[in-house]
């Protein structure tokens, strides 16, 4: 089995390496950037994670939006939040607009894994079924 | 309306730095209050008493004025025709004689008697001729020859044809007056002139035989103001008689007083051909004693209204201002509550802030320690492993707790979401108890269910209700002692409210903790206990508010602390 691709998009850079890290000992494949527009970039250029980490509150374009303009650009994309403030609208928003899951920071390693092994295994039938059906 | 303005503006205003105080601003309003009403009531009262009072009096002067000239006209015929009828009689008498014969001492004997016999008040009789000398004379005193042509009754008669004289003592010394009448033309020959003397006390007999009304006072007057006759009220033949009668035709006189302040009401008029007033005086009206019982039961009434008018003022008026005074309450107190809810919003709103940017760093705190943990488990060789696991531990449960308290505080600050449904308020309160009798039945804790098993259903979450409640109930437990019982009522309030009474035997809360009691981070608790953030009623405070709901808390001295929920029948969870 093939390492989990992770896409992490958070403004706050320290924790955003720290978590990249913590992930990659773990064998995951992770690909940082501060920014919303810069995730988008990573994306038209090619790159295809399976499962996107989003913070909610970011400069310029936020969590809820960057995950409509993710979706556009790979709708099978798996998405989960990460949030520093338990705004349960915005987290309920997200999970309207179709991401998978919500955490709230501080973060617990175990289960943010979980998280996104679900989201990766969801990913993967979704993107089998489709396959399928399209053959 | 000065005064309605006062009243108003002064109930109206009622501003901080009002110069009175609460205290000292009822009372003077209860004062202007009845002031007011006195003005309104007690003052026509008083007019139309005065009013009424003086109408009747007039009345009852009137009637008695009205008898009195009655009685006064009667008298006066009665009186003129007595002395009238003794100078016809004189004249007509006379008249039967020839000059010659009027001056004969035997046949004026002879006339005396005659007269006698019908007017026995007569003294003396006298014929005089044109020069004043009495030539002929029958009567008890030696009075012939005696000139009387310089006495002022002969000038009178002498002038008028016939005189009645005003009352003097004369020679004789006795006080009488002399009535006069004449024939032939004064000067001649033929002239004559026939007087009779009649003593004054004949005329105080007449009148005491004419005055049969014991409350009239009848006497004479001269033309000079002295008593003609005797006075009950003021004294005796000579004597100046207080009032003026120099207008003495017909007089009536009214408005005066005697000394025991009975009225006085006076009525004179003038004796035709005499030199007298005839007066009557009466005290006290006709109907004294109805107007005396008039006058007390009037009163009477009158008090017994102004008491009863005062009485009713006083307890209107009080009632008054003690509504106003609740109402005053009543707006302190919603004042107060949403000073209280509008402080609790804003510092939850500090507290969310406050929150919300602990828990970005806290989250790289989380990570980096997490980070040394994987570097230190993943590496081989790292010396003291097993000793940085434990600080690594130390550190991540420290980060732990502030999350925890971040969370609580982002809770009491922030909506969650909700699941709304119809539920039976008294199901989750058994559900709650459920949770803890165990505890209770440990610490010998009582718990008393006194639920209105009518209560309609309301909706709500039940998830948070029994936050709501399982925390009250934590905090009841908490503070009653062994044996202490801990009791949940629920009744229906109106409009459309559910109430929930959790009582318990406890200390109580004293006043001072009562005012921050919902305020984040304030506990009574020491704070190394379980659960002693002081976040506890903070959060509760907020889902109840939430939930559409309402709490308060009470705390009489003495007793346990009382926490009453409301909760709507609906509520638009959605807002």
């Amino acid at each position: 089995m093939s390492a989990i691709e992770v896409l992490l998009v958070d403004d706050e850079i320290e924790f955003a390496e720290t978590l990249a890290e913590r992930l990659r000992l773990r064998s995951f494949k992770v690909t940082v950037v501060s920014r919303a527009d810069e995730a988008l970039t990573v994306l038209d250029a090619g790159l295809r994670p399976d499962v996107v980490l989003l913070d909610i509150k970011m400069p310029g374009l936020d969590g809820l939006d960057a995950l409509g303009e993710i979706k556009l650009r790979d709708p099978d994309v798996e998405a989960i939040f990460l949030t520093g403030h338990s705004v349960a609208s915005s987290s309920i928003e997200g999970m309207k607009r179709g991401a998978f899951d919500y955490l709230m920071k501080p973060i617990d390693i175990a289960e943010l894994i979980s998280k996104i092994e679900q989201a990766a295994e969801k990913r993967k039938e979704e993107s089998g079924g489709a396959d399928g059906q399209s053959m | 309306m000065k005064l309605i303005s006062r009243i108003r503006g002064f109930i109206l205003s009622d501003e901080p730095g009002s110069s009175l105080n609460r205290k000292q601003r009822y009372a003077y309003l209860q004062r202007l209050f009845v002031s007011a009403a006195f003005v309104a009531v007690i003052l026509p009262l008083v007019v139309i008493t005065l009013l009424g009072f003086f109408q009747y009096r007039s009345l009852f002067e009137r009637d008695t004025s009205d008898k009195l000239r009655l009685d006064t006209q009667s008298a006066k015929q009665s009186f003129e025709f007595h002395i009238q009828e003794t100078l016809s009689t004189m004249n007509v008498v006379a008249q039967g004689y020839s000059y010659g014969e009027l001056f004969d001492q035997s046949k004026l004997d002879t006339l005396f008697i005659r007269l006698r016999n019908e007017y026995w008040w007569v003294v003396d009789l006298g014929t005089l001729d044109s020069s004043g000398v009495q030539r002929a004379y029958v009567g008890p005193y030696p009075f012939q020859g005696i000139n009387y042509s310089d006495q002022e009754w002969f000038q009178n008669a002498y002038s008028r044809k016939t005189d009645v004289s005003d009352i003097f003592t004369g020679y004789r010394g006795v006080p009488h007056f002399v009535v006069t009448v004449t024939s032939g033309a004064p000067g001649t020959d033929r002239y004559w002139m026939l007087r009779a003397s009649i003593n004054s006390e004949h005329l105080s007999n007449y009148i005491t035989t004419i005055n049969t009304d014991d409350s009239t006072d009848m006497f004479l007057v001269g033309v000079d103001g002295t008593l003609r006759t005797q006075s009950r009220n003021h004294g005796k033949i000579g004597d100046v008689y207080s009032m003026d009668l120099a207008a003495a035709g017909n007089n009536i006189s009214l408005g005066q007083r005697d000394e025991q302040g009975s009225p006085v009401i006076v009525v004179s008029t003038k004796l035709e051909g005499m030199p007298w007033i005839l007066v009557l005086e009466r005290r006290g009206y006709v109907y004294g004693e109805t107007w005396n019982q008039f006058q007390m039961q009037f009163i009477a009434i009158v008090v017994a209204c102004a008491l009863l008018a005062l009485y009713m003022m006083f307890r209107v008026t009080r009632a008054m201002v003690s509504m106003i005074k609740r109402a005053d309450e009543r707006r302190d107190e919603m004042l107060a509550e949403a000073q209280h809810t509008a402080k609790l919003a804003s510092v939850g709103q500090l507290a969310a802030g406050v929150a919300h940017e602990i828990n970005n760093p806290l989250a790289i705190i989380n990570e980096k320690i997490g980070l040394i943990r994987d570097l230190t488990r993943y590496s081989d060789d790292f010396p003291q492993r097993d000793r940085f696991l434990v600080l690594t531990d130390g550190a991540a449960s420290a980060v732990k707790r502030c999350k925890d308290i971040t969370q609580r505080l982002l809770g009491f600050a922030r909506r969650m979401e909700v699941e709304k449904e119809k539920l039976h308020i008294n199901d989750v309160i058994r559900e709650v108890v459920s949770f803890v009798e165990k505890e209770a039945l440990y610490r010998d804790i009582k718990l008393d269910l006194v639920l209105d098993d009518t209560l309609p259903r309301m909706e709500s979450d039940r998830g948070q209700l029994q936050q709501i409640f399982l925390n009250i109930l934590n905090n009841a437990l908490d503070a009653v002692e062994k044996n202490g019982t801990v009791t949940i009522e629920t009744m229906a309030k109106k409009p459309r409210t559910v109430r929930t009474v959790i009582t318990d035997t406890g200390p109580g809360i004293p006043q001072n903790v009562i005012k921050h009691i919902f305020e984040p981070f304030f506990t009574t608790k020491i704070r190394n206990e379980a659960s002693g953030t002081g976040l506890g009623l903070s959060i509760t405070y907020g889902i109840v508010k939430k939930l559409c709901g309402h709490i308060s808390v009470e705390s009489p001295p003495g007793e346990g602390a009382k926490f009453i929920i409301d909760f709507p029948i609906e509520c638009d969870l959605e807002e």
